[in-house]
């Protein structure tokens, strides 16, 4: 924060401060040196170490965590729940957004047919 | 080379688009190729440059599918349009759906390589991205594609809160692009006569970036019957004088013929208003090359406006 209560913004805009949330973009089209040349298998989805370099989360233990785990619990899968949890809801929204889209393509062509097509009573 | 610059902040209404427009005019007038392209799915860039409606759909295709893009040529002189439209709401739903399932998408840096000027062998020297506020993978998509970020601010508080959505977004994108820069924050909109609130907003958003980039000393002006004029006649803020001058002309020949003028299509804006606001642009524009060249050092001298 600044003297004047504002928030101090110069720390995101280079690089210091990291962001609240991951980009929403870099795991389609991956870090620059690493941009995947064709589709990443699905079942890698829920583990992070297959996917390459992000930003840290608010919250997120950055760098210990995963190796902790995978310390504490040798035979256990390394699943990332944030990770899954916000998948989820992405793919939720895709969905109604393609409704949306679909109901509104739908609504759109009702109202150009003519009256005189349309059934009456 | 070329640079690419983005115009972004994460609310809408603080002059983007007509900012974009205006630097874009700008710098073609002054002798430089350049892109413009418009990535807000209302499209409006159309009323700055004055083109026909766009449905957007080149440009999504080309982030979606890794197509080619379309490109308006010569909608001024060294100055070309990749326009927008309603298609590209399409695009963050693909993102996501296709994220989801582990795919990667193109975005928009390979095709916005592939594209030349017409009739030459040379690259533009600028391309200005043209953002939607509200859209944020489409932003973070330029994000990803961009050298430089100007983010235009009006004096609001909530225009300024459009800084720390921007700057989020701004930040995330880095994961992808690490090269992207602040180039500097624009104020648009500054009403005549505010010089005490223009220190003081200008001290808060110094305040605010942290040192992290200026705040540029040129500013655009609101103008409201000027910006009434450029829209309605597709006009830029330099074309906006010239008409002013050539008005101011045609007036006088016809006192000195004595003739009756046709005033049925007159300017709302005052000549003296249109070369205040054009010289607002061709400040900034300055500026943001000279920036562009410190960043780079290089003497300015090079492509100086």
């Amino acid at each position: 924060m600044t003297k004047s209560g504002r928030p101090n913004l110069g720390g995101l805009f280079n690089g210091t401060t990291p962001p609240e949330r991951s980009s929403r973009i870099s795991d389609a089209l991956g870090p620059p040196s690493q941009r995947p040349p064709s589709a990443v298998e699905p079942d890698q989805v829920s583990q992070p170490a297959a996917v390459g370099p992000r930003a840290v989360r608010s919250g997120e233990q950055p760098t210990a965590a995963p190796a902790q785990a995978e310390h504490r619990w040798p035979g256990l899968p390394r699943i990332d729940p944030v990770r899954a949890v916000d998948r989820y809801f992405e793919v939720l929204q895709a969905v109604l957004n393609l409704n949306h889209a679909m109901a509104l393509g739908w609504a759109n062509a009702v109202k150009s047919v003519s009256g005189r097509v349309l059934p009456r009573r | 080379m070329r640079r690419i610059v983005a115009i972004a902040n994460g609310k809408g209404g603080v002059g983007k688009t007509t900012l974009t427009a205006g630097l874009a005019g700008q710098a073609a007038a002054a002798g430089l190729r350049v892109l413009v392209v418009d990535t807000d799915p209302q499209g409006n860039m159309r009323r700055d440059l004055g083109y026909g409606p766009q449905e957007g759909s080149s440009l999504g295709l080309a982030i979606t599918h890794g197509m080619p893009l379309e490109v308006t040529r010569g909608v001024r002189d060294r100055l070309d349009v990749v326009p927008g439209g309603p298609a590209l709401w399409d695009v963050a739903a693909a993102f996501t759906s296709r994220g989801a399932r582990g795919a990667s998408l193109p975005g928009l840096r390979p095709a916005l390589d592939r594209v030349r000027p017409e009739g030459t062998d040379d690259d533009y020297d600028l391309v200005l991205i043209d953002t939607p506020p509200g859209e944020p993978i489409l932003q973070e998509l330029v994000f990803a594609s961009s050298d430089y970020l100007i983010i235009p601010t009006r004096s609001d508080e909530a225009s300024l809160d459009g800084l720390v959505v921007v700057a989020q977004r701004f930040a995330a994108a880095r994961a992808v692009n690490p090269a992207l820069t602040l180039l500097g924050v624009a104020l648009f909109g500054v009403r005549a006569g505010s010089t005490r609130l223009i220190k003081r907003v200008r001290a808060a958003l110094q305040e605010t970036l942290g040192g992290a980039a200026p705040v540029f000393a040129a500013s655009i002006r609101h103008l409201e019957s000027a910006a009434v004029d450029m829209r309605s006649r597709g006009l830029l803020p330099y074309e906006l004088e010239q008409v002013h001058q050539a008005d101011k002309s045609a007036r006088i020949n016809r006192l000195r013929q004595k003739s009756k003028g046709d005033n049925g299509d007159s300017l709302l804006s005052r000549d003296s208003s249109a070369a205040r606001l054009a010289g607002d642009y061709a400040d900034l524009a300055d500026e943001m090359l000279a920036a562009i060249m410190q960043l780079e050092n290089r003497p300015t001298a090079e492509v100086a406006v």
